[in-house]
């Protein structure tokens, strides 16, 4: 990230912008568009945002988010993804045929504290949204480690054309599985995941720094 | 015009004059925004959780969040001890406080939610609900929960007829009067107001200006304290 | 706000519909003046018992405030000075929302708000209420309910409580030398409480930038902002509270004036149709 960076906080006046359209942490307020939260100011196109210092989690359709069981409910399971709101899981989305529940208990196929990659369906519904873990590369996942950081870290882990993710999965190998609300799920051997989450966890730190890219490296090189 | 007599206050503080002041944010790794100021020898934190999962379901609003605040004093925060349990003044600043972080919020992007604001007073000396908000405003942005605007307030008192700025635990004491306001800077909105003692309509304006210099003086530490975070997120060699 | 919207009845929420409708027209319910109170009926001396008392209603919001004595020690800070306690609570007779229970944050609220008025404005000089310095004073007790709740709690509650102040009577600290219990205090002869100012409250809403006084509940359910403030007899600010919403800079100066102008009119009807003991 080589441009300079713009911190804009709540309440500011982004009266320059005044003709573009508001996006993602940014209000109108009468004609002006104005920031609501801390952190970078974006400009794509005709359309102003700002990156946020720490996001709050919004599922968007079409995401892929990883979770945790924490319920069972009518005909589905309430899965945690570390964000304000929870997800459901309808059986429906989950299992072939039918199901039925005078044979069969949710628990039969997924229990709490079981983990899954889904893919967010829909988020019209209030106070949670939906989930699928139907298709490729979705379901439950027992044999990975995981990471979590706050969701607006993401952008750095993949860097500018996926330039920092190429970099990890280049010198640490294994399976890397980035989900939208902030975890990260790794499979290969415990050795490679505690070098990924130093990896990690430098970059959740270092957020802003200038050369990111290059110090993670030098850092991977020293390691090897 | 602030009399510019050569009024000494009991700590040798101008009567235009704030204590000095620090903000700090990121102070508590859980909480999912936090923040610390210290004012004059007032210390006090605040922490804040949510958007989160709002109990008892019954009392969940939904067409935006529920702003839930406490306003609470250590036991030894003060020269005798303070029983925990709540108070009456407490519960009252508790309220006011709340009252002016709801203007500031955007409530209505988290329906059926709720999000706390606690804060705590670790060590009291005068004017600490306005430090709190200011503290809190911080807090809430570090966050990253979305707001109209900052909020910020400052104290204006009146001591042996003279108006007084950030007013000390001293002159609350013995003071004629005690104005806390909050505003929201850019908005120029005023969200908390309360006053007593006495104060005739010219005081009352005089009084009103001076605390909104000193507010805008603390509104640059809340800036500070957020970019003092980014500033440790770009330099490499420490770890925290 | 907390009371009349977290369960609006249906009556409720049409009311304050009407309201929102009828400021459009730059009109109000009633067509009631923007700056008239509602009517104002004060009744004094309506509980024996107590030292001083008086029932105030302004429309349909209805208080009782009570005066009582007893005997105490003074603060360690103010040995020449007698204690003031003013609280009060909304009754569960008051609305649909009211239950029973600890005092809420609004009720709370509202008895420091009344306290400061009191208290800032020096209506009761509490170095008239010493026994003997240092050892043993009165403490004076106004204590308020609000019976019915049609807005505006924060005037209504003050003037029932200036009320019974003003018509009050209290035992002469002189012949209290020898007295310790409440009981034996209540049987002293008594003289008029002396007083020394009047203050009066002005509780205005702003809805749609108009300025509304005494606003009704679906007023203030309505407002963007309602600001109580507090004048003494001689045109001081002694309490002032934003209860809710967000004021502009002017706004605060616009409401301060009205708040004056209509202090000195309340007083002088409060003065007018109290019944002097």
């Amino acid at each position: 990230m080589s441009e300079e960076k713009h911190f804009v906080f709540p309440g500011e006046l982004l009266r320059k912008f005044s003709k573009y359209k508001v996006g993602d942490g940014v209000i109108k307020l009468g004609s002006y568009p104005v920031s609501s939260l801390f952190g970078i100011l974006t400009v794509n196109k005709k359309t102003i945002s700002v990156i946020p210092y720490k996001e709050i989690y919004r599922p968007k359709k079409g995401d892929i988010v990883i979770g945790v069981v924490v319920g069972y409910g009518n005909s589905g399971w309430f899965i945690d993804i570390g964000s304000y709101t929870k997800a459901f899981l309808h059986v429906s989305e989950a299992i072939k045929g039918k199901f039925d529940s005078r044979l069969n208990d949710l628990s039969d196929y997924l229990r709490i504290g079981d983990v899954v990659i889904a893919k967010v369906t829909d988020v019209s519904r209030l106070g949670y949204f939906q989930v699928s873990i139907k298709g490729r590369g979705l379901g439950k996942i027992t044999d990975a480690y995981f990471i979590k950081v706050n969701p607006v870290k993401l952008r750095r882990i993949i860097g500018r054309k996926g330039s920092m993710i190429n970099l990890i999965k280049e010198y640490i190998g294994g399976d890397i599985i980035l989900g939208k609300n902030g975890v990260i799920a790794y499979r290969n051997g415990y050795e490679a995941y505690k070098k990924l989450r130093k990896i990690i966890n430098i970059i959740a730190e270092k957020t802003f720094a200038s050369g990111l890219t290059s110090y993670i490296a030098e850092v991977l090189k020293g390691e090897k | 015009m602030v009399e510019k007599v050569n009024y000494i206050r009991y700590d040798g503080r101008k009567p235009d004059e704030m204590r000095p002041y620090q903000i700090k944010t990121g102070i508590f790794r859980n909480a999912d925004g936090s923040a610390e100021i210290k004012l004059g020898g007032n210390w006090i934190v605040v922490a804040v959780y949510g958007p989160r999962e709002h109990f008892p379901k019954a009392q969940l609003s939904q067409d935006k969040a529920i702003l839930n605040c406490r306003y609470h004093m250590a036991p030894y925060s003060t020269s005798e001890r303070k029983s925990p349990k709540p108070s009456r003044r407490e519960i009252e600043l508790s309220k006011v406080i709340k009252n002016a972080l709801e203007r500031a919020i955007l409530l209505d992007q988290f329906p059926e939610m709720t999000i706390d604001v606690y804060i705590e007073v670790l060590q009291a000396e005068g004017s600490t609900r306005v430090a709190s908000i200011t503290a809190a405003s911080v807090a809430l942005a570090d966050a990253g929960i979305p707001m109209r605007d900052m909020v910020v307030g400052c104290s204006v008192g009146k001591i042996n007829g003279q108006l007084v700025l950030d007013v000390g635990e001293e002159e609350d004491k013995t003071g004629e009067a005690d104005l806390p306001i909050a505003i929201m800077p850019n908005l120029k909105k005023i969200v908390l107001l309360q006053m007593d003692g006495k104060l005739t309509h010219k005081e009352f304006k005089e009084a009103f200006e001076l605390a909104l210099k000193g507010a805008m003086q603390l509104h640059e530490a809340q800036i500070k304290a957020l970019m003092e975070r980014v500033k440790e997120m770009e330099q490499f060699g420490d770890s925290r | 706000m907390m009371r009349g919207f977290k369960r609006g009845t249906l009556i409720d929420i049409l009311r304050v519909k009407e309201v929102k409708k009828l400021i459009h027209d730059n009109r109000r319910v009633g067509d009631r003046d923007f700056l008239d109170f509602r009517d104002i009926t004060i009744k004094t001396n309506v509980v024996k018992k107590a030292y001083g008392s008086a029932y105030v209603s302004i429309g349909d919001t209805i208080a009782i405030a009570g005066v009582h004595f007893d005997i105490g020690t003074p603060f360690a800070d103010s040995p020449d000075k007698g204690i003031l306690i003013s609280e009060g609570e909304v009754l569960p007779t008051a609305s649909f929302y009211v239950e029973p229970g600890p005092p809420t944050e609004e009720e709370i609220e509202l008895s420091r708000i009344i306290d400061r008025g009191i208290r800032g404005s020096g209506m009761i000089d509490l170095s008239k209420m010493v026994i003997v310095p240092g050892e043993k004073v009165l403490k004076v007790f106004i204590d308020f309910n609000i019976l019915n709740d049609d807005g505006n709690l924060v005037d209504a509650a003050s003037l029932a409580a200036v009320a019974a102040l003003l018509t009050s009577n209290y035992p002469d600290p002189d012949k209290l030398l020898n007295v310790e219990s409440a009981e034996e205090l209540s049987t002293v002869d008594r003289i008029p409480l002396p007083i020394e100012d009047i203050p009066i409250t002005i509780t205005t809403a702003v809805i749609d930038g108009k300025y509304l006084v005494d606003p009704s509940l679906p007023e203030e359910v309505a407002a963007d902002a309602i600001l109580s403030i507090t004048h003494t007899k001689n045109d001081e600010i002694c309490a002032m509270q934003l209860l809710n919403g967000e004021l502009d800079y002017n706004q605060l100066f616009d409401i301060l004036d009205i708040a004056l102008e209509k202090s000195r009119e309340i007083r002088n009807y409060v003065l007018s149709h109290i019944n002097k003991r």
